[in-house]
């Protein structure tokens, strides 16, 4: 058989070997304290326990841990034990799933929207859910200094909750509002960070923060566009959570230096945990080569305020561009 | 006889209303009687439709604007957010809310084009599409209105040109930013979107007012945001006021009340000391009685 003068193999994808010999170094260029930001994100928490594996690979340690609905839980239970964090999430996010969340009788939400109660679902499950993963049971027990945020569900307003009953403070942080019941701790009710601070980094300037890491939990492709209510409610979810998202970036990055982890875009439903361990690996994959690329551009001196950021859709709009200092994919390492 | 003055163009901007939007009727008429007028009115969702009214006719604002939100309120299909959210949800009959609201709106505007309104509109909406807000000018005013307040669920969106639209509370529940864009050099805000409530309040919502509150307290966060951010560029004077229910349209009559006692306190606030004749609100920044400071 004739073999082809030329052939016409396409040259292999050279990935860099980004094999660890010692951790990448990029602390020095944060200035302390340095917050962990986490946004909340239900079963697209995953993504975090991902981030958070790329990050162990690096030199940088948090001092202050802050983060909203699926992200408090992961904050507290890295502020709990950094060293056993990484394993504890992977348990966590095996045995999650929707029916831990909400429990499983539909009879139950049917009769609960009947009698009008605050919620569709109650929290029982979750509760002992936090207290079989979670050894702490004060705030004052984490190693990190930790903060929860919620809505306080009279006012709207971000509330940070950094000392008292532990247990509480998550179960309101998460209480996803009408699925979920609010919260009471010292007389307020409160509901889900969601609908105040989502990815609260303008509470961590203003507790405080020199710089930011900021984990996101990734998002869905975007909604189709249609006449169909519930797809046009689902488009509005993307529309309002982007608006909040990039309203938190401008104002915290014009202060400190803040970077951003890049996520997964192609997530399912965020109540669907079905596909929670494949998205934090390739949250890991994604957010190991964005620290390395941050490695190979910064010189020796801190960073200064800005957003460090994969360039993209994620910061394209006006409001952020101008904080942007564009982390670009280095070319491949032999 | 002015003695507020401001720098012109002055921007008339009318919040996204929620059911309390006829508040908006006694702020403005307040401002109208002390003699300060809009060179354009910005509104978005329930408020374009007050920023409709009264550029269409200033002089008749106080009545024309009442008469609409009486048959409003006193219309079953649109006054019961619950009813108009099932059918909404069953994917049949939000047209129906729709068609009713339509008609009221057809009422009040009949032919009227662009051209013969006394000053400039804005109307916003938010592209389904691009999550952008929209201030679409080449159709006709009312379904200009319709869009801007076709509210998610309770109405369908409206395709205007190539762009599907729908309330532009999502993106602009404040449009303010939207008045700095098209040109305006001060701003007073006739504010009717506040979410907040007192604690008591909630202590006998389901969990569907749960949703809706959260949903309204979200909207909220980012207006404060948006006024902020003008704030740094032009004088922002917000007129605000919380009474009321943010879901119920039936209580107008009061609503006004409030809205005039609101407006009175900032404009009062604001007028000229010790014996002057006019004070000029020149400096960029926030006044009146809307601090928004708040996180997110």
């Amino acid at each position: 058989m004739a073999v082809p003068d030329q052939m016409h193999v396409p040259s292999p994808v050279v990935t860099a070997d980004l094999t660890p010999r010692e951790p990448m170094k990029l602390a020095h260029h944060l200035p302390h304290p340095v917050a962990y930001v986490m946004a909340g994100g239900g079963a697209h928490g995953s993504v975090q326990w991902g981030l958070l594996q790329a990050l162990a690979e690096t030199d940088i340690s948090p001092d202050v841990l802050i983060g909203t609905s699926a992200g408090s839980l992961t904050c507290s239970i890295l502020g709990e034990d950094p060293l056993s964090a990484l394993s504890r999430l992977s348990y966590v996010w095996s045995q999650l799933d929707i029916e831990v969340l909400v429990g499983d009788s539909w009879m139950a939400m049917l009769s609960a929207a009947r009698k009008k109660s605050q919620s569709l679902a109650e929290n029982a499950s979750e509760r002992a859910m936090l207290e079989d993963i979670l050894v702490a049971r004060d705030f004052s027990e984490l190693r990190i200094p930790t903060a929860a945020v919620a809505t306080d569900l009279a006012t709207g307003k971000a509330t940070a909750f950094d000392s008292g009953p532990l247990i509480p403070a998550l179960l309101a942080s998460s209480a996803i509002p009408g699925m979920l019941p609010p919260v009471t701790i010292n007389g307020r009710r409160y509901v889900d960070g969601l609908a105040s601070a989502n990815l609260p980094a303008r509470l961590a300037v203003e507790r405080g923060a020199k710089s930011i890491v900021v984990l996101d939990t990734g998002s869905r492709e975007p909604a189709p566009i249609s006449t169909s209510a519930t797809k046009v409610v689902a488009r509005v979810n993307n529309i309002l959570n982007a608006r909040q998202r990039r309203a938190q970036l401008a104002y915290a990055s014009s202060h400190v230096p803040i970077l951003v982890l890049p996520t997964p875009q192609n997530l399912g439903a965020a109540l669907d945990f079905r596909g929670t361990m494949t998205a934090a690996s390739s949250a890991y994959e994604l957010a190991r080569q964005f620290l390395f690329d941050v490695t190979a551009m910064s010189g020796r001196s801190k960073f200064s305020p800005g957003l460090y950021a994969r360039p993209g859709p994620y910061v394209t709009d006006p409001d952020l561009s101008q904080f942007l200092v564009g982390v670009e994919p280095t070319a491949a390492q032999s | 006889m002015t003695s507020i003055r401001f720098p012109r163009p002055l921007a008339f901007v009318f919040s996204g209303g929620l059911a309390r939007a006829a508040g908006q009727i006694g702020m403005c008429e307040v401002a109208l009687e002390l003699g300060i007028t809009p060179d354009l009115a910005v509104g978005t969702s329930t408020g374009a439709i007050n920023a409709a009214m009264l550029a269409k006719d200033p002089a008749n604002f106080h009545i024309a604007a009442r008469a609409l939100w009486h048959g409003v309120a006193s219309d079953k299909a649109l006054s019961s957010t619950w009813r108009s959210t099932f059918r909404g949800l069953a994917g049949k009959g939000s047209n129906r809310t729709q068609t009713m609201l339509r008609k009221h709106l057809d009422a009040a505007f009949g032919d009227v084009t662009r051209e013969q309104l006394a000053f400039p509109l804005i109307a916003v909406s938010t592209d389904l599409e691009s999550g952008h807000s929209s201030t679409t000018q080449g159709d006709t005013i009312v379904n200009t209105l319709l869009s801007s307040a076709a509210f998610p669920i309770i109405m369908p969106p409206v395709s205007v040109g190539d762009q599907l639209l729908i309330d532009g509370s999502v993106v602009a529940g404040v449009p303010v930013s939207q008045a700095v864009a098209a040109g305006a050099r001060s701003v007073i805000v006739f504010d009717t979107g506040a979410s907040a409530v007192s604690e008591s309040e909630i202590d006998e919502i389901g969990w569907y007012e749960v949703l809706a509150l959260a949903f309204t307290h979200l909207v909220r966060g980012q207006a404060d945001h948006d006024l902020l951010l003008a704030a740094r560029d032009v004088p922002v004077v917000t007129i605000s006021m919380d009474q009321g229910s943010p879901f119920d349209l039936r209580t107008a009559p009061e609503i006004i009340h409030h809205g005039r006692d609101a407006a009175s306190g900032v404009l009062l606030a604001l007028s000229p000391r010790h014996g002057k004749d006019f004070r000029t609100v020149n400096k960029p920044g926030s006044y009146g009685n809307h601090n928004p400071t708040s996180d997110s």
